[in-house]
């Protein structure tokens, strides 16, 4: 039980400081998108750098920032819940709801998810497949992988947030209190 | 069985309304219950696995590979960066000041503080903690009933997504095909209304009650005409830079609403550094707050587009249709006020994010056939959806405020001291509601209210 306790932490950890680097990409796109305002203003533009490629590149931005922080969202409870039916349920009965959601309907989402979207990216990855506009980016598997990393980190996130309610469910007494799905409807 | 086989899609609403009561997170509730209604469909033959696969390029073209929305994530970082930023406290005491002699002062200026704010900022939790943080404490202390204290400030930072720019409009937009520019047009005025009639209605019981609304002590304010101008200028022009900034480039037709936003998150960073509140620590957790809406907004897309999907593999467009000529609704204005009495209904449980992402998609090929004629004016099909739009977006404003699941409330209920209660909340909620409903019937009545500025600018030729 120690184990899994201390696996679903290290999880939670590691998913955290990966979202934290990847949430610099809010300044990277505001960056990316007053530099593509400015140089067409001024009529000027770098070398491999034009408007096309960098408006893309915003769009792989913002893709990225929402793939990486699915994951941590719901480790911070983030998500949205509609828990007026459920406010005043006791703790046992609520972990045991969230046991049911990871399995019925996370573990099952996450799945499906990642099986295609690993072959969406696979497909784009064989092909070398670049953008439609001649003058856009390469690389399409990038932004494609993103989407199929993104859900394996939620599947991260769902199986840690699983292995914690196993040990507040079942495991020894000293180890529940660490184990209490901290953000469970705490906040909204 | 057949009967079964055909009604698949209504048994999947009907455990969809159920299960989403359970209170786990929304998005999980839609993606598993579609993945769990897809097998049943394949077990009657109704459904193929294969086409799960199509949730791939669903994403991708509808969430990742979509420039308009790029606007989401960057209008929720300025928001965000803006709340920090110490604009608030500033603006807050130079609208006291102006206001204060006349009746309900205070609230009023948290009101207008509210419009501006709503006018910089595309979501409502940053306006709402913004307001509540600054302006509560204040309207405590001269002695305002706890009720309209609250009302006041919960329906101020509600503004903040329907007067553009707009996260709401963004996406309402990207699901309709409506281009964004033009619905931030259409939703200046109707937004500029809802603000209006909250200031008449906290006049008119300040008045009649002087009790609920306590006059500030006259020496509040400057001494001399000079400090008087520097107040109102280190207050009006950070936000009006940034409102002629965003709203300005785009109603010029300058800049794409992306642009705006991005130009809008970077003006907030120089204010915020300007204001001396940018350090690195400061810095991540507004990184780490935006990024958390911005996931949380993006996560119900993930579950939504596979619900719509398996919703429509099963046949759920036919049966809206059936539906609506069942209950004997088939002409345009039918159809438009049920719709309108289901988004306010669903608001008192869900709010903007699913009631858009689950109802826009079932009803949008029955919206885009109605046809209103002349009571729209010229323009066709794109004037109706624009309209129809902004009379959501009205609408959803109640959704923020309606117990026992409004956003604003629960943004507040983090925020409020312990001396008031959620009833306090509710009670205080309730005019503000009603104020909403007649913008709504106002929207409704007059379509130009919406439209005027659009044709105006020239968004709608």
């Amino acid at each position: 039980m120690e184990r899994l306790l201390a696996a679903s932490a290290a999880i939670e950890r590691a998913l955290y400081r990966l979202s934290m680097a990847a949430g610099w990409l809010f300044v990277a796109c505001t960056v990316v998108i007053v530099f593509d305002v400015l140089t067409r203003k001024f009529g000027f533009q770098l070398p491999g750098m034009g408007s096309t490629r960098l408006q893309e590149l915003e769009w792989h931005l913002h893709t990225a920032l929402f793939c990486f922080w699915l994951g941590t969202a719901y480790l911070k409870n983030a998500h949205v819940r509609i828990d007026i039916l459920v406010a005043r349920t006791a703790p046992r009965r609520l972990a045991w709801i969230e046991l049911l959601g990871v399995l019925l309907f996370a573990l099952p989402y996450c799945l499906v998810a990642i099986y295609f979207s690993y072959d969406f990216f696979h497909t784009a990855w064989q092909y070398n497949e670049s953008s439609d506009s001649a003058t856009g980016l390469p690389w399409r598997w990038i932004p494609k992988g993103i989407i199929s990393i993104g859900l394996m980190l939620l599947l991260a996130a769902v199986i840690s947030v699983g292995l914690r309610l196993v040990v507040y469910l079942w495991g020894p007494e000293r180890l529940r209190r660490a184990a209490a799905f901290a953000g469970a409807r705490a906040q909204p | 069985m057949a009967w079964v086989a055909q009604h698949l899609s209504v048994f999947l609403f009907l455990f969809l309304a159920i299960l989403l009561f359970t209170g786990y997170p929304v998005a999980f509730v839609l993606g598993g219950i579609a993945i769990f209604f897809g097998a049943v469909g394949m077990a009657f033959g109704v459904f193929e696995p294969m086409m799960f696969f199509n949730l791939l390029p669903r994403i991708w073209g509808g969430i990742a590979a979509n420039p308009i929305l790029v606007a989401v994530p960057m209008f929720i970082f300025m928001g965000t960066v803006l709340e920090r930023s110490g604009v608030a406290n500033d603006l807050l005491h130079a609208l006291q000041v102006l206001t204060r002699r006349v009746p309900g002062g205070l609230a009023m200026s948290v009101t207008l503080m509210g419009t501006i704010m709503a006018a910089t900022t595309g979501i409502v939790g940053a306006s709402v903690v913004m307001l509540t943080l600054v302006a509560l404490p204040a309207m405590m202390q001269r002695g305002y009933q706890k009720e309209l204290a609250v009302g006041t400030i919960a329906s101020a930072g509600t503004l903040g997504i329907l007067i553009p720019p707009s996260i709401m409009l963004v996406i309402m937009g990207d699901l309709l095909q409506v281009s964004v520019g033009t619905l931030f047009a259409a939703a200046v005025l109707p937004g500029l209304l809802l603000s209006f009639l909250y200031l008449a209605y906290i006049c008119a019981i300040s008045f009649y009650k002087p009790e609920l609304a306590p006059p500030l002590p006259p020496e509040v304010g400057p001494k001399t005409a000079a400090e008087f101008w520097a107040m109102i200028g280190k207050s009006f022009v950070p936000p009006t830079f940034l409102i002629v900034l965003v709203l300005g480039s785009i109603f010029g037709g300058w800049a794409t609403p992306t642009e705006a936003a991005g130009v809008g998150a970077a003006g907030a960073l120089l204010l915020a550094w300007y204001n001396g509140r940018l350090s690195l620590k400061e810095l991540n957790r507004m990184i780490e707050s935006a990024a958390l809406t911005n996931a949380l907004v993006f996560f119900i897309f993930f579950g939504a587009t596979l619900f719509a999907f398996v919703f429509r593999a099963l046949g759920g467009d036919d049966i809206v249709t059936e539906v609506l000529k069942l209950l004997g609704l088939d002409t345009g204005w039918e159809i438009l006020l049920f719709v309108m009495g289901l988004v306010f209904l669903l608001g008192f449980f869900f709010d903007w994010i699913e009631i858009c992402l689950i109802v826009l998609p079932v009803f949008a090929p029955v919206l885009k056939g109605i046809d209103f004629g002349p009571h729209l004016g010229e323009g066709g099909a794109i004037v109706f959806l624009t309209w129809f739009i902004i009379l959501m977006s009205v609408n959803l404003q109640t959704s923020f405020l309606t117990p026992p699941f409004g956003f604003t409330l629960f943004y507040m209920k983090g925020t409020v001291p312990p001396s008031i209660t959620m009833a306090h909340i509710y009670r205080g909620i309730i005019p503000f509601v009603v104020l909403q409903l007649i913008g709504l019937v106002v929207a409704i009545a007059f379509p130009e209210l919406a439209l005027w500025l659009p044709r105006k600018v020239g968004f709608l030729n």
